[in-house]
């Protein structure tokens, strides 16, 4: 199995004593372990910079069932994030991640072994609510599963629960350990995809849409449900062509009855992130737009430059398949309206399309 | 601590080509105007003594009183009444912390006074004690980004550019800006701004669309500001400088949001065929972002008010108004 190269290997006090700490130690044998004392701070050992090598345990303190932050003034999808880990490997330019500057390192929770039961049991406790949980938000969710083997954990525990689905979404190809569970019930696969310029130019240590869709369809072929995150839609030279490029890459490789999901999100970012993403990438094109401050602070395409991306990719996806199940993050009635030609009205209009979905997929 | 004996006896007359020139390990002076010293040295004469201290082989160099040694100079004295440091019992902390305690009970330091500082005091000090210590006595929070941002002010930027920040010509805010960009590009900006008064926003504004626009064509900040539009703006004499400060940001924003440009202009048309009354205008939201317009209405009374409600519904026009965009598509 190939994944990111690992330099380092950080241990905090609490991290020891679970077995996933060890576990992980193991599958990297050969790899410098630092163990931090209770007066050493990683950053002593990191140094400056992301840390995008270097592997960190330690137990979470916090929730690590949560709502998606979302955003205010526009409709959300209502997700759940399981957080097992945060920060990723895959070094994409327009990583919101890069200015959570003061968490560096690939970040593994180490105590969800012992934290999952307060998960599971919130779920059980309200049966007839509808959970669409993913690991996919702050980290990539499989990028380093070879390693954490965090899958072959969750998946026993979700596939029996029939009012939730976990979904894994990432841009890699590593899908081992997805195949190697028995279990296929409850669970999506997703991949984020974009223009082949984009993929190739901006998401430096991602798989290639190739790699990825091929890796969809042995998971297809398995059994697996799948999703699709176009996510950042990105406007730049001939886009269009690109854009309809990847969707005929789908059309090549994956039958599009086995999809949950398709969601479109054009860029969007918090203002801080541009001087960032000028300073580390500077050849970067995911920042030449006309951006305008939304109603939620975060920078976002001119309304009618998003209609026109919207727009385009629905039609292209419409047209490979007339019942794809298509949803806009972070968007406004408007431009649902304007785009898609119907709208939830409101983020609980949102919740209720994509639950009906989980239901009419999973019976 | 500095004791009398570190102090030679009495005050010392000093060859002045004996006192090295140039600003010195110690000096913390920059964007000054020698004008008034000068003045007062000729009404008065000279109140302080310089404070110099004696170099290891020969000559002195300033500890306080850079400024009086070079308004003499300008007045032709060729020898000047000093106190002399012992060099071998004063290191040269000690040396840089008189000369900082005789500014602080005198004056205010500008930026790029702190930045000196705070660069000769990081050849001497650890990095803690500046922050602990030093940076509030010279008014400055103890973060470490402000003593990187103060570092990087003193050891990356012109002279020129210091200058126009001396003189409030340049916030610290948009020479921060500035360390991101070529040196020919800082000093192009710079001069459009010792010609024209930009607020702190709209230098920051200015910086921004140039450094969008280089990114976006691929085009250096210097040819941008050499753009044809621009020269006219800033040679026409019949525009004021808020006007030309205004006409060149528009510009600026013109070349990075076309689409959101046209359709302003295009909304701004859609508001002038309507004809309405007078105290009635119509508002989209920022950027057009939100659906919703408003319109609002002045008005001194309900009779007013009435009037112009009833002139509003007969105006059929008013159905024209929507997205802008939709108009072109």
């Amino acid at each position: 199995m190939s994944g990111p190269a690992i330099r380092k290997i950080i241990v905090e006090p609490d991290a020891v004593r679970h077995d996933i700490a060890h576990s992980i130690l193991n599958n990297l044998p050969g790899v410098p372990v630092h163990q931090l004392t209770e007066n050493f701070t990683a950053s002593e050992i990191t140094g400056h910079g992301m840390g995008r090598d270097i592997i960190h345990l330690l137990s979470y303190k916090g929730d690590f069932l949560k709502p998606c932050p979302g955003t205010k003034n526009y409709i959300c999808c209502g997700y759940q994030i399981l957080n097992i880990a945060t920060n990723c490997p895959i070094e994409c330019s327009y990583c919101i991640l890069q200015s959570y500057f003061n968490q560096p390192d690939l970040r593994l929770f180490v105590n969800i072994k012992e934290e999952l039961d307060k998960v599971l049991d919130t779920i059980d406790h309200h049966p007839d609510k509808i959970y669409r949980i993913g690991t996919g938000e702050f980290t990539d969710s499989l990028a380093l599963d070879h390693i954490t083997a965090f899958s072959g954990l969750l998946i026993p525990e979700f596939a029996k629960r029939k009012n939730t689905i976990l979904e894994f979404k990432t841009k890699t190809s590593q899908v081992e350990g997805l195949i190697d569970s028995e279990y296929r019930d409850r669970i999506v696969v997703s991949w984020s995809l974009n223009s082949p310029y984009i993929s190739g130019h901006e998401e430096h240590k991602a798989a290639s849409l190739t790699k990825r869709l091929e890796a969809a369809r042995k998971c297809q072929k398995e059994g697996f449900i799948l999703g699709f995150h176009f996510d950042p839609i990105v406007c730049h030279d001939n886009w269009k062509e690109g854009y309809s490029k990847t969707i005929e890459l789908m059309d090549k490789y994956i039958d599009p009855k086995g999809i949950i999901w398709i969601s479109l999100g054009t860029f969007r970012f918090m203002p801080e992130l541009k001087s960032i993403i000028r300073r580390s990438h500077p050849k970067s094109c995911v920042l030449n737009g006309e951006f305008i401050v939304g109603l939620d602070g975060k920078m976002r395409y001119f309304k009618p430059i998003r209609l026109e991306l919207y727009s385009f990719i629905a039609e292209k996806l419409k047209k490979w398949f007339a019942n794809s199940a298509i949803y806009l993050c972070m968007e406004s009635d408007d431009v649902w309206k304007n785009s898609l030609y119907w709208s939830p009205k409101d983020s609980k209009g949102l919740s209720l399309f994509l639950d009906s979905r989980v239901r009419q997929i999973f019976r | 601590m500095v004791y009398d004996q570190d102090i030679k006896e009495g005050v010392h007359l000093v060859d002045i080509n004996e006192i090295v020139s140039g600003s010195g390990p110690f000096c913390m002076s920059f964007g000054f105007d020698l004008a008034p010293l000068i003045r007062s040295i000729k009404r008065v004469g000279l109140i302080n003594n310089p404070l110099l201290v004696e170099k290891d082989r020969h000559g002195f160099d300033i500890v306080a009183g850079f400024r009086r040694i070079l308004a003499l100079k300008s007045l032709g004295w060729k020898v000047i009444p000093c106190r002399i440091l012992s060099g071998a019992s004063m290191s040269p902390l000690e040396c840089l912390l008189l000369g900082l305690h005789e500014n602080l009970c005198i004056r205010n330091f500008n930026d790029v006074e702190k930045g000196m500082i705070l660069k000769r005091l990081s050849l001497l000090v650890d990095k803690d004690d500046i922050l602990d210590h030093y940076m509030p006595l010279i008014n400055l929070p103890s973060h470490e980004p402000v003593l990187s941002l103060y570092l990087r002010v003193e050891n990356e930027l012109e002279d020129e550019i210091k200058t126009s920040l001396c003189v409030n010509k340049l916030s610290l805010h948009a020479a921060k800006l500035l360390l991101g960009l070529e040196q020919d590009e800082r000093c192009g900006i710079v001069n459009l701004l010792e010609e024209l008064i930009f607020n702190v926003n709209q230098q920051k504004q200015l910086i921004g669309y140039l450094e969008d626009i280089k990114q976006l064509r691929d085009v250096k900040i210097l040819d941008i500001l050499e753009d044809q539009a621009i020269r006219i703006i800033r040679y026409d004499n019949n525009l004021n400088n808020p006007q030309k400060v205004n006409a060149i940001l528009k510009v600026l924003r013109a070349k990075i949001f076309p689409r959101l440009n046209e359709s302003e202009e295009s909304f701004k048309k859609i508001l002038s065929r309507l004809n309405l009354p007078e105290g009635v205008k119509v508002v989209p939201s920022p950027y057009f972002e939100s659906p919703d317009y408003q319109m609002v209405v002045q008005f001194r009374d309900g009779t007013e008010l009435q009037e112009k409600i009833v002139r509003l519904s007969n105006n059929k026009d008013i159905r024209d108004i929507r997205d802008p965009w939709e108009n072109n598509s």
